[in-house]
């Protein structure tokens, strides 16, 4: 099985996914799924610089993201996919992409967002989002670092709205 | 499970372990020794010990600068018999290695894995030597 975690996080790949997550999963390749991202130089800089050495990246539109593991092309790497906010990997479902499991991590506030925990802050779309990819069978799990519990996102985000 | 150990001029280990916290979460097994401005060699060795003798298991030290008092101070210890590892030059690396290796179970690696953590990022960007990325 070539996905071994899925992770929403409005920062991407930062000190916790490149220093952690890596290392505690033996993570060898980090897919950044965006279709923004694809096309900025300078984000695109960024985040290969904070890849950790030895680890590969890819940054893809969500599109390419599916063909490529459909495909098959990572079966023999361990793949963390990483996207700023659940549509993304919503989409990535819908695209036929085996995605059992998702880890949200930060996701950061904004005029309109409601607070969920410290560090996880929705908004409406993100809400809809969640509750369908709920609704397809994949499991939602909040876990900030890997000596946290993991919690049940879907109950954090039922206390919340 | 290891602890570590923080020593430092001032509150740097204070503050560094603050920011490791930051990025790892909270980190129980790492305790801090400040040299205050107003201690002695006898002060901070007093608190050193207080702190050392409270931990059950093995420990590790990292000291701020090699030659200063904090580090002079825990390098006296080991002269005298004691055993644990002293590095120096700590930094934020550094305590991510520590914390990754008690996660893990891994062996600590401290030098090998942080030794090229000091990097003038102009350099990185322009060799542009990155792994593959597919379009």
């Amino acid at each position: 099985m070539s996905i071994t975690a899925v992770r929403i996080d409005g920062r991407l790949i930062h000190g916790q996914v490149a220093n952690l997550w890596t290392t505690k999963l033996g993570i060898n390749r980090i897919m950044v799924v965006d279709d923004g991202v694809t096309t900025n130089a300078i984000e695109k800089s960024g985040l290969k610089l904070a890849t950790p050495a030895g680890v590969k990246l890819s940054i893809l539109s969500i599109e390419k993201a599916a063909t490529n593991i459909l495909a098959g092309k990572y079966d023999s790497q361990r793949l963390l996919i990483i996207a700023k906010k659940p549509n993304r990997l919503l989409k990535l479902v819908e695209l036929g992409v085996p995605i059992k499991k998702i880890n949200v991590g930060n996701m950061s506030q904004s005029d309109d967002s409601k607070s969920i925990t410290r560090s996880i802050n929705v908004i409406e779309e993100d809400i809809e989002n969640f509750k369908k990819l709920d609704e397809k069978g994949v499991e939602l799990v909040s876990q900030m670092v890997p000596n946290d519990r993991e919690e049940k996102f879907m109950d954090l985000l039922k206390q919340h709205i | 499970m290891k602890s570590l150990i923080l020593v430092s001029h001032g509150d740097f280990s204070t503050e560094l372990k603050k920011s490791a916290e930051m990025i790892l979460g909270s980190q129980e097994n790492i305790f801090t020794v400040s040299l205050l401005p107003h201690e002695g060699e006898k002060e901070f060795t007093e608190k050193f010990d207080a702190v050392a003798d409270s931990l059950e298991g093995d420990y590790i030290v990292f000291s701020d600068l090699l030659g200063g008092t904090p580090c002079n101070i825990v390098s006296k210890k080991i002269m005298n018999g004691a055993h644990f590892d002293l590095y120096t030059g700590m930094n934020l690396p550094m305590i991510i290695s520590f914390v990754n290796a008690t996660l893990i179970g891994n062996p600590l690696s401290v030098l090998e894995e942080t030794k090229e953590s000091i990097i003038k990022v102009n350099d990185l960007l322009e060799a542009n030597d990155f792994d593959e990325e597919d379009e």
